[in-house]
């Protein structure tokens, strides 16, 4: 699937996109490339659509009764949305973060290795290596290796979204998407995520939604600024909170509404 | 304003001394059944003293003081139990005005015996041929050697003769199959075929039959050797009494025991009652085929309506889209809940019994049926086993649904977005942690049917059945059998009984175990929920 001519272009890329919740139009006529190994930070009011967009990059919207999809949505170059696409493949390429920490109710190995094991992957050895690569991708290792045995459950809130990520690490995706992750964290949680995403960056495409805009300033490069569904603005992150082109973006930065 | 503020403040007060009035009003009641219950049971299996009562007019008797009321005139009255019901006209009890009584004691010999048959005997030890009186010891050892020697000498014939019976119940069925197969046969050499097997079958027959009553003569024999055994008793009226050992199955004697005897008396009581089968129509003896018919009716129970409940909870709230069909289905279950369980029973008797098994009959057992024999077709411990599990059906399918909807969808979406199948999220996250109300919901289920018994009456449960539906007997489980169950029999004991007085301490000791039964099923629910609990918590959510 994966196309190897688009080795140097967005990795994924929106165009002409609509997306509708029963009637109710949720996306409007979205243009939006994603740059490879870059982290992209989407903003905007509540209601924007942002998270809609990125719940459109790994297909969760199908769960959504009556959501339907127009235009189309590229990945390395192949329509995501084109009948035959396998979403589970899919959603293992694009791995996702979620605003509330929701680790599973097992323990921590098996949290970790729990992509794989539902892939099939069944040698010890691999998923022992997967698992403390993926831990030490997520700075998580050296505060639960001796514990892995354990349940999950017993982690702090910062913990479990940093288990989050090492979950969706260990699959190894092409893009990491993240809905708010550190919306429900304390301030010192929220500085480890935030590392960590430069962290990863480079070698994982992300894309992060996001209330924060110092958090958009502090961890992304690009910026894409989403208002009433639509697509208003997107750039290089330095240039957008910089000098804005668009009012809607400048007021939103300055805070006339939010 | 002001003035309706003040109201319901004062409103509220009521309300929380009528609630508190409430749950102590319940909590009462059920400690005074409870309480009614384990005393009667206690008084039914502690060994109580004997008292010998004068009356006024001259006359004598042993018994147990069982009741005390006042009579329609006012007079205080006191019933005994007076046991020796061959020799009391069948009566076991006896009303005795208090002021008749001119002394009441309690002599050391006062012996009990329960007996095979006539219930118990009360009496004193009775002078034997040469005049000398056995002592308890010496009876007691006689009755231990006897019982040896019968275990030895008769019982493996015993055993033999019963299943010598069982095979010749195969054998005649067989026979009946041959014949059947002859008569229909159309072909001469089909039925030449079948006359053959039929005439195989009838030697087969006769020769089981011919055993049978060999060994039959020969275990009489015996028996008619060991009833020479008597033991010699008189009644408090001096009346020599003289007991075959055969009879017997204890004797003891209670106002001779210290603290320790009557607790260990206590103890072998306990065990009779749950080991022993009953005898005369359910009046004594124990309980144990309704002990093991209950407890096997409800693994059988548990067997075919927890997946079958689980699975239709499955998929009414993870598939099934929410439209008309679903919303209908749910409704419907609700209302089955709420089904009162004899309708239950009619429909096992219509669909499972003349249903399923007369077809069952019909396409295994044609000659069965053409004898009028029924195998599936008539009641049985698996029919009765459907018909609860129809019963708890409802309640484990909205069980297992609320469990689901417990699980955070954002658990289900994690899952979803590392790549699992809808079936991989059900099965490895969201079914363990949905497990401890799933199971909570279906164990509570299986206590409320442990404790039914209409359905019962209508699709298998009997007064009496010896023969269990698990046993030593080639192919070992007897589904189609009929089988007793404790709350039939407390039903039975205590509204069909030929003696209902006699048999009212079993009702009691009999509810005592059902109920012992329907906690320990309860407890087992809250231990199992805590485990899964601690091992699938939520913290954080």
């Amino acid at each position: 699937m994966r196309n190897e001519d688009h080795a140097d272009g967005p990795i994924a890329s929106a165009a002409g996109l609509n997306f509708f919740y029963g009637e109710k139009q949720a996306l409007v006529d979205i243009n939006l490339d994603i740059a490879r190994g870059l982290a992209t930070a989407l903003i905007g009011p509540s209601g924007c659509g942002k998270s809609t967009f990125l719940r459109c990059l790994n297909r969760m919207n199908d769960l959504v009764d009556g959501s339907r999809v127009e235009g189309t949505l590229t990945l390395d170059g192949e329509d995501i949305n084109a009948p035959g696409v396998d979403v589970i493949d899919l959603r293992r390429r694009v791995g996702m973060v979620f605003q509330k920490p929701n680790p599973f109710p097992k323990s921590i190995y098996e949290n970790v290795v729990y992509g794989l094991r539902i892939a099939g992957v069944r040698g010890r050895a691999e998923l022992d290596a997967a698992c403390e690569h993926s831990l030490r991708r997520s700075a998580l290792w050296d505060e639960v290796k001796d514990r892995l045995r354990e349940s999950a459950m017993g982690l702090s809130g910062g913990q479990h979204q940093r288990l989050c990520i090492a979950r969706a690490v260990a699959v190894k995706p092409e893009i990491i998407l993240m809905d708010e992750p550190c919306s429900a964290l304390d301030p010192r949680s929220t500085v480890k995520i935030e590392d960590l995403i430069s962290e990863l960056k480079g070698d994982y495409t992300i894309v992060i939604v996001t209330h924060n805009m110092q958090q958009a300033a502090r961890v992304s490069d690009r910026t894409a600024f989403f208002y009433e569904g639509k697509l208003m603005e997107e750039g290089e992150t330095k240039k957008l909170f910089t000098t804005p082109v668009r009012k809607e973006t400048e007021d939103y930065l300055t805070g006339r509404f939010g | 304003m002001a003035r309706r503020r003040d109201a319901t403040r004062s409103d509220g007060k009521a309300w929380i001394f009528l609630s508190w009035t409430s749950l102590f009003l319940i909590l009462a009641m059920m400690g005074v059944l409870g309480l009614l219950i384990c005393v009667n049971s206690f008084r039914a299996l502690w060994p109580n003293r004997i008292e010998q009562v004068t009356l006024a007019d001259g006359s004598v008797f042993l018994g147990f003081p069982v009741n005390a009321d006042l009579s329609p005139e006012g007079l205080s009255r006191l019933q005994y139990k007076v046991a020796n019901r061959e020799l009391n006209s069948g009566a076991d009890f006896r009303w005795v005005y208090a002021r008749d009584i001119v002394s009441a004691a309690r002599p050391p010999g006062a012996v009990l015996v329960n007996r095979a048959e006539n219930g118990d005997f009360l009496g004193l030890p009775g002078p034997g041929a040469d005049g000398s009186f056995e002592k308890p010891e010496q009876l007691r050892a006689r009755l231990r050697s006897y019982r040896e020697r019968w275990n030895a000498g008769a019982e493996p014939l015993r055993r033999k003769l019963a299943s010598l019976g069982e095979d010749w119940q195969r054998v005649h069925l067989s026979a009946l199959k041959a014949q059947y197969a002859m008569e229909r046969a159309a072909a001469a050499p089909a039925k030449e075929e079948s006359a053959k097997r039929l005439r195989a079958e009838r030697e087969r027959e006769s020769a089981v039959k011919a055993e049978s009553e060999t060994l039959m003569g020969e275990f009489n024999r015996i028996k008619n050797d060991f009833s020479r055994e008597t033991a010699v008793f008189a009644t408090a009226e001096g009346e020599t009494v003289v007991l075959p050992l055969s009879s017997i199955v204890d004797a003891s004697w209670p106002n001779a025991m210290t603290v320790m005897e009557r607790a260990g008396a206590f103890a072998v009581n306990v065990w009779r009652l749950l080991t022993h089968y009953p005898r005369e129509a359910n009046t004594e003896g124990g309980i144990y085929p309704a002990l093991f018919g209950t407890v096997m009716l409800v693994f059988l129970m548990a067997v075919s309506a927890f997946p079958l409940g689980v699975a239709a909870g499955i998929y009414l709230r993870e598939y099934a889209h929410d439209g008309i069909l679903s919303r209908t289905a749910r409704v419907a279950v609700n209302n089955l809940a709420g089904v009162p369980s004899i309708v239950y029973g009619i429909f096992g008797l219509g669909f499972f019994i003349y249903g399923m098994g007369g077809a069952i009959d019909d396409l295994i057992y044609p000659e069965r049926v053409a004898a009028g024999i029924n195998t599936y077709g008539g009641g049985g411990i698996i029919w009765s086993a459907l018909t609860l599990g129809l019963l708890t059906l409802p309640v484990v399918i909205v069980a297992t649904e609320e469990a689901l909807a417990t699980v955070p969808s954002e658990i289900r979406q994690g899952s979803l977005a590392l790549g699992a199948t809808r079936f991989q999220t059900l099965w490895r996250v969201i079914l363990p942690m949905a497990s401890p109300g799933i199971l909570t919901g279906f164990i509570l289920a299986m206590a409320r049917a442990a404790g039914e018994v209409a359905p019962l009456m209508l699709t298998g449960a009997v007064k009496s059945a010896h023969n269990l539906p698990l046993d030593g007997n080639w192919p070992f489980v007897h589904l189609e059998r009929k089988f007793m169950h404790l709350g039939f029999h407390i039903y039975d004991m205590g509204f069909q009984s030929p003696n209902v007085e006699a048999s009212k301490p079993l009702v009691y000791l009999t509810a005592l175990v059902l109920l012992i039964l329907v906690f320990a099923l309860n407890f087992s629910a809250i231990t199992l929920r805590k485990r899964m609990r601690d091992k699938y918590a939520m913290k954080g959510f």
